[in-house]
């Protein structure tokens, strides 16, 4: 294992014993605000709304679940290193293992979350049309967009300090320009743009893809352009880095 | 831009340094202002320039093996700035510096990774990021030491969160002296822990010291300059004023800048 892996295990493994508080009552606390959430949702969509959707619990589930992994990663990462300044002042350390140990601990929450939802869910849909097989594709480049995305809003955040107001701002509205909890086709024809211009959109289609209504066709294609949403992330970020990394010095 | 030499007493060879950095104060600190900024002076904020404030102007230094180097200047003269680019913390705009072997710099003693976690829990993960290529074994019997040095007793199995500053410092420089280093950056980090432990602290930074093959000081206290260094540079408005192994000169020269009436950089406080 070289140095950097090391290091960031190590970091993941300490925040997650800070979040958990070294108990197992902690992990189910941290597990829980997903499921809850999920429920409800699922809840409200089916039995309110009456969305006339086939194994709409499913659906949901491969919508809603990246959803939240995005927006809990974000926002806790985004201040994270301005509120580190004591830490990044102090001696050298590699401001990007901080970030990347936060978007780590999140991932791993999400995959629990995940899988401990999907089990009752699976068990309950009759017809099932899923590739969960092709699951780990999706989930890699949703990983490595949002560990792109986190330490690009982070870094921002320490010459604009109130990044993560405007960006928990702009979370809110996304969650309704995004088809989440609606399929793309609901949407009327004449605002298509809206969702077409939406980077998150590509990434949690590719995770549904496999999830729900799976045709191989349309999920290579999805990964596809979910891939090259993150390589459009990941080099903005990258760029950004390289000009302002000395700049964090003097800001913090 | 960073290169190993084999040459076997030269530590650090630093040629022609300048380093800046981006200065937008007046632009503010939020998207709010940019915003707002964008909106009254729409020309200006997108085609006006950013201003750049230097803070190392053209140095070069070597460092040889038994060098105890005190580096000293005004606050803003450029000193923190110099360790944090010889750390590999800041990459500079130009020229290059030369390291050989491990480099330990420490900025702030008070530094935890995580404030819930126990003094004991913290001490492993900081042994584990600033001395990275110790083995699982060594590390522990490295930290268990420290430990036992930093006499904290039942408190490290506290919360750090519940430490007061002089029981930060006294973790962290135990642990940071834990050990030895081809090249130790110290910047003002004895501020904090209580007499006692300052006393016990200084024989164990003289073994470290004494271990390390070269020491780089910054400090305002003349007394321990003289005590412990060899060598000094001055910093003056980012430039090297003076360098030598005259500390008196060194430290008459410093006294100078700020008595003397002398123009003084803009960010200096007394």
């Amino acid at each position: 294992m070289n140095i950097f892996t090391r290091q960031l295990y190590s970091l993941t493994f300490a925040n997650m014993k800070a979040r958990y508080r070294k108990t197992v009552a902690g992990f189910i606390w941290v597990i829980l605000n997903p499921i809850i959430l999920y429920s409800v949702q699922s809840l409200v969509f089916r039995k309110v709304l009456r969305i006339q959707l086939p194994d709409y619990s499913l659906f949901l589930l491969g919508g809603l679940l990246p959803w939240i992994f995005i927006t809990n990663t974000l926002e806790m990462s985004i201040p994270y290193l301005f509120n580190a300044h004591n830490l990044l002042r102090g001696f050298r350390i590699n401001p990007l293992l901080l970030i990347l140990s936060q978007v780590l601990d999140n991932f791993i929450n999400f995959l629990i979350a995940f899988f401990l939802i999907l089990l009752p869910v699976i068990f309950l849909t009759e017809d099932n049309t899923s590739a969960f097989y092709l699951l780990p594709i999706p989930i890699l480049i949703l990983f490595l967009a949002i560990a792109a995305l986190s330490s690009l809003a982070s870094l921002m955040n320490v010459f604009y300090r109130d990044t993560k107001f405007v960006l928990s701002f702009g979370l809110n509205i996304m969650y309704f320009i995004t088809p989440i909890f609606y399929p793309v086709e609901y949407v009327p024809k004449q605002y298509q743009w809206i969702i077409n211009l939406n980077p998150l959109y590509y990434l949690i289609e590719a995770f549904r893809s496999a999830v729900y209504g799976f045709n191989s066709q349309i999920f290579w294609m999805a990964c596809l352009k979910a891939f090259l949403v993150t390589l459009v992330i990941i080099i903005i970020s990258c760029l950004y880095w390289n000009r302002r990394k000395n700049d964090l010095y003097y800001y913090i | 831009m960073t290169s190993t030499t084999t040459s076997s007493d030269h530590i650090l060879e630093i040629r022609n340094l300048h380093l800046s950095f981006d200065l937008d104060l007046q632009k503010g600190h939020t998207i709010r202002d940019a915003f707002v900024n964008l909106i009254n002076h729409p020309v200006q904020s997108i085609l006006g320039k950013r201003e750049v404030h230097p803070v190392l102007k053209d140095i070069s230094l070597n460092l040889k093996k038994g060098d105890k180097l005190a580096l000293i200047g005004e606050n803003g003269s450029g000193k923190t700035s110099l360790c944090r680019c010889i750390a590999g913390m800041i990459v500079p705009q130009q020229g290059t510096i030369n390291r050989v072997g491990s480099i330990q710099a420490v900025f702030s003693t008070a530094s935890a990774i995580h404030f819930s976690l126990t003094g004991r829990e913290n001490a492993y993960l900081l042994g584990e990021l600033i001395f990275p290529h110790l083995s699982k074994k060594e590390l522990s019997s490295r930290i268990e030491e420290a430990l036992d040095f930093s006499e904290l007793g039942k408190f490290l199995e506290a919360p750090f969160y519940t430490y007061s500053r002089g029981m930060q410092a006294r973790l962290f420089l135990s642990v940071v002296t834990a050990y030895p280093t081809e090249l130790l950056i110290l910047d003002e980090v004895y501020d904090g822990a209580d007499e006692f432990f300052q006393v016990k602290m200084q024989s164990r930074m003289h073994d470290v010291i004494k271990n390390s093959g070269a020491v780089i000081f910054i400090s305002h206290n003349a007394e321990l300059v003289s005590e412990v260094c060899n060598r000094a540079i001055v910093l003056h408005e980012n430039e090297v004023l003076f360098d030598g192994e005259n500390i008196p000169k060194a430290l008459a020269l410093y006294k100078a800048l700020h008595y003397g009436g002398q123009k003084t950089g803009q960010f200096s406080k007394t």
